[in-house]
């Protein structure tokens, strides 16, 4: 009995021991490991493997120049097919796995399942894919968010129309999906009609999921609009776009979110979609800006994976290289806590040109990035930047 | 050795097992499964809870098509219903986890009759549709009433206790589901050894039949598809208790397409079996990205984002070859593994 209750003491002193010595988890002398969930199948695959492609930019590029105080970079990737329900599990293997930080984190709901575990165990995020609310407000210590507002998105391109388009005298009109992300867009839309003194004439809510927008679009026409913020995601921007070319609504301008700035919906719009306006905090591939992330791409990257590259990629290559950079400030005391502080310290991070540089501080922890609004120039297949 | 099943009365008949080996080797499987969190990581054991929950479900839905063999592929939608029903009532009421899990059930279970009366008239395809329908009414009733379910943005659920101790922790979760799985199944079992399994079982065989024998279709049919759905609600409560985050997008159709192919790798109509078919196709994910991994790093780097469609290519291949091979599904397999084990050396 003596025997077994010195055993279990000593037992438990080596484990107190371990604790009060161990490294976060995540990081041995050779290597450090960061975590990534993503929709790698499903029906948003397109912005799982563009993400995935981002992060493996940014760790190609940081293990050629030396990795992070000699260790080298790895990312374990876990798919979740776009499930909230696969994305929770996903994020317990990471965890089981032990990775230092994450930085795919798939989409709200996901996220949402998400996030108490990485709270719960304290393991830095960085929200690269989708800035939603709930990450950054309240503020949470390990959880970091790149992106902006839909809202603010969605005002940059009324402000544009009416600035740059000469719609100040239009009819304008806002179609947004009925839950969190259609009522930040119309949040946005509305402070932009009062700010700049509009005529609303249509507010049309749609349920999430909705195919069909012929009646939507038939309203539009009634009431004139000259311009038409649009709140839709994929399908529901090119159903958009179609409808109005059927109509003949030739007139009419319609301005979007980022969630159009896609070559997937650039190529299912065809030509009804040209000219349609995105507004985005990530450069296009095309925008000069973008130059030097494009060239470290292709380094990178094979032809066959530089045609899946898209904004989400710039999102995860900024997450990833933000992430590297404050490792490196940290070489000398690795940990999530230093990394956090340097993260916090308010200094801008430069990433290559994929969005303009950003920083956070202890009580913000959202870079809130600048928008550009972006013409869709379907014939050349790009998305080109409008005169501010 | 056993030579056959002589019985000599009725309650013998619906007895669960008279077979000592049956009864040792259960015991055996119940003291592993109760020291797996000694041994396990925490992800293995996060996915044995969410083995033993999808096992409630897939047990639910083989009692109504493996064991009565209506085909049912609104079994995501009885699903949601259950996960729902747990959350509101934990989220706005404060109802405690276990008369969460009953309630989701039996709403499951009464919104069960809106497919099982159709079915009736219905077998096969058509009902699957009819089920399928089912579904989709479902999800879009929870993205339409928001002011129940919060629309597509989705209910947090407290964390769950049970008379004081937390069900927060993973061992603590996990024990939990291991005890409502023992309980699902054996009352899954028990049902199948009685008067209600049988008729289920001869309904399925040949309905017109069962009904010349005097089992009455209308209330064994309904009451199949109550069953069914009971246990799938109750595992839905269970998922959403787990996740503690539940939105639509969890209860796609694909889910009941999961749950079918789950009964038939396991074998159809046999709970063993659907269990077999639970485990084999909640770890055959794991096998192929193991397997990936085998085969050396630079595999997943050489493939980059097409190693997720390879390995959906290998899922698939697994499943066609272990259907080709043994069309009774796992269970096939491990009954010629008894009668080999049992004849040996003669193959009679």
């Amino acid at each position: 009995m003596h025997l077994m209750r010195r055993v279990a003491g000593a037992l438990m002193l080596g484990a107190l021991a371990g604790t009060a010595h161990a490294a976060d988890p995540g990081i041995t002398d050779k290597e450090i490991k960061i975590g990534e969930v993503l929709p790698l199948t499903g029906p948003v695959s397109f912005a799982g493997e563009a993400h995935y492609l981002g992060t493996k930019v940014a760790l190609a590029e940081a293990n050629a120049t030396g990795g992070v105080a000699g260790r080298k970079v790895v990312a374990v990737t876990e798919d979740d097919g776009y499930v909230p329900a696969r994305a929770f599990q996903a994020a317990q293997k990471l965890l089981a796995e032990g990775v230092f930080a994450v930085t795919g984190t798939s989409g709200t709901s996901h996220l949402n399942a998400m996030m108490p575990l990485f709270i719960e165990q304290k393991v830095l995020t960085i929200v690269s894919i989708n800035p939603a609310e709930q990450a950054y407000n309240p503020v949470k210590k390990n959880i970091f968010v790149i992106g902006t507002d839909y809202g603010n998105a969605l005002y940059a391109v009324v402000k544009y129309a009416v600035e740059k388009l000469g719609k100040k005298d239009a009819r304008f009109g806002v179609i947004y999906q009925d839950d969190d992300f259609g009522a930040n867009n119309l949040l946005g839309y509305q402070r932009a009609v009062k700010d700049f003194g509009l005529k609303n004439v249509l507010e049309i809510p749609y349920k999430r999921g909705q195919k069909d927008f012929s009646a939507e679009m038939l309203r539009v026409q009634n009431e004139n609009v000259g311009f038409i913020a649009s709140g839709g995601i994929i399908a529901e921007n090119v159903a958009i776009f179609k409808e109005a070319k059927k109509l003949g609504l030739k007139d009419l301008r319609v301005g979007t979110v980022w969630t159009a700035h896609l070559p997937i919906v650039q190529q299912l719009s065809g030509e009804a979609g040209d000219g349609y306006y995105t507004a985005d905090y990530m450069a296009d591939l095309s925008d000069a800006d973008a130059a030097p992330f494009v060239e470290v791409a292709k380094k990178y990257l094979s032809a066959d994976e530089m045609k899946k590259v898209n904004r989400y990629t710039m999102a995860s290559y900024s997450g990833a290289s933000i992430l590297i950079q404050s490792m490196r400030a940290c070489e000398k005391d690795l940990t999530r806590d230093c990394v956090i502080g340097q993260l916090e310290s308010g200094k801008k991070f430069s990433v290559n040109g994929a969005t303009a540089p950003f920083g956070f501080s202890p009580s913000k922890h959202f870079s809130d990035s600048p928008v550009r609004v972006l013409q869709n120039d379907f014939k050349n297949a790009r998305f080109v930047r409008v005169p501010e | 050795m056993r030579a056959g099943h002589f019985k000599q009365s009725y309650l013998e008949l619906v007895a669960l097992t008279d077979s000592g080996a049956v009864k040792a080797w259960t015991a055996m499987l119940l003291v592993g499964c109760m020291a797996l969190p000694w041994v396990a990581s925490s992800y293995v054991l996060a996915l044995a809870t969410t083995i033993l929950i999808t096992a409630i479900g897939v047990v639910g839905l083989n009692l109504l098509t493996g064991v009565c063999g209506l085909i049912s592929l609104g079994h995501a939608g009885f699903l949601a219903i259950g996960a729902y029903t747990a959350a509101v009532l934990a989220v706005d009421y404060a109802v405690p986890i276990i008369p969460g899990i009953i309630c989701g059930g039996l709403l499951a279970a009464a919104l069960s009759l809106l497919v099982g009366i159709p079915s009736l008239r219905l077998k096969g395809l058509y009902l699957a549709i009819t089920t399928l329908a089912f579904t989709i009414i479902v999800t879009h009733s929870i993205l339409n009433l928001d002011w129940l379910t919060r629309g597509s943005a989705g209910l947090s659920l407290p964390a769950a206790d049970l008379l004081g101790i937390s069900l927060a922790g993973k061992v603590s979760f996990y024990y939990f589901s291991l005890a409502a799985c023992v309980l699902f199944v054996a009352a899954a079992m028990n049902v199948m050894r009685s008067r209600i399994g049988r008729a289920f079982v001869a309904i399925r065989d040949h309905d017109i039949a069962a009904e010349m024998m005097g089992i009455n279709l209308v209330a064994y049919k309904l009451m199949a598809f109550a069953l069914s759905a009971f246990f799938t609600g109750a595992a839905g409560a269970l998922a959403a208790y787990q996740v503690r985050y539940i939105n639509v997008d969890s209860f796609a159709v694909l889910v009941s397409i999961e749950a079918l192919a789950m009964i038939i790798v396991g074998g159809l109509g046999s709970i063993a079996g659907a269990i077999l078919g639970t485990i084999f196709m909640s770890l055959l994910p794991e096998f192929t990205r193991w397997l990936f991994d085998a085969l050396g790093s630079g595999l997943t780097e050489t493939f980059s984002t097409r190693a997720l469609e390879v390995r959906g290519l290998i899922y698939g291949v697994v499943i066609m070859t272990v259907l080709r091979v043994q069309p009774d599904g796992l269970i096939g397999l491990w009954r010629d593994a008894k009668r080999l084990w049992s004849n040996w050396p003669f193959r009679y």
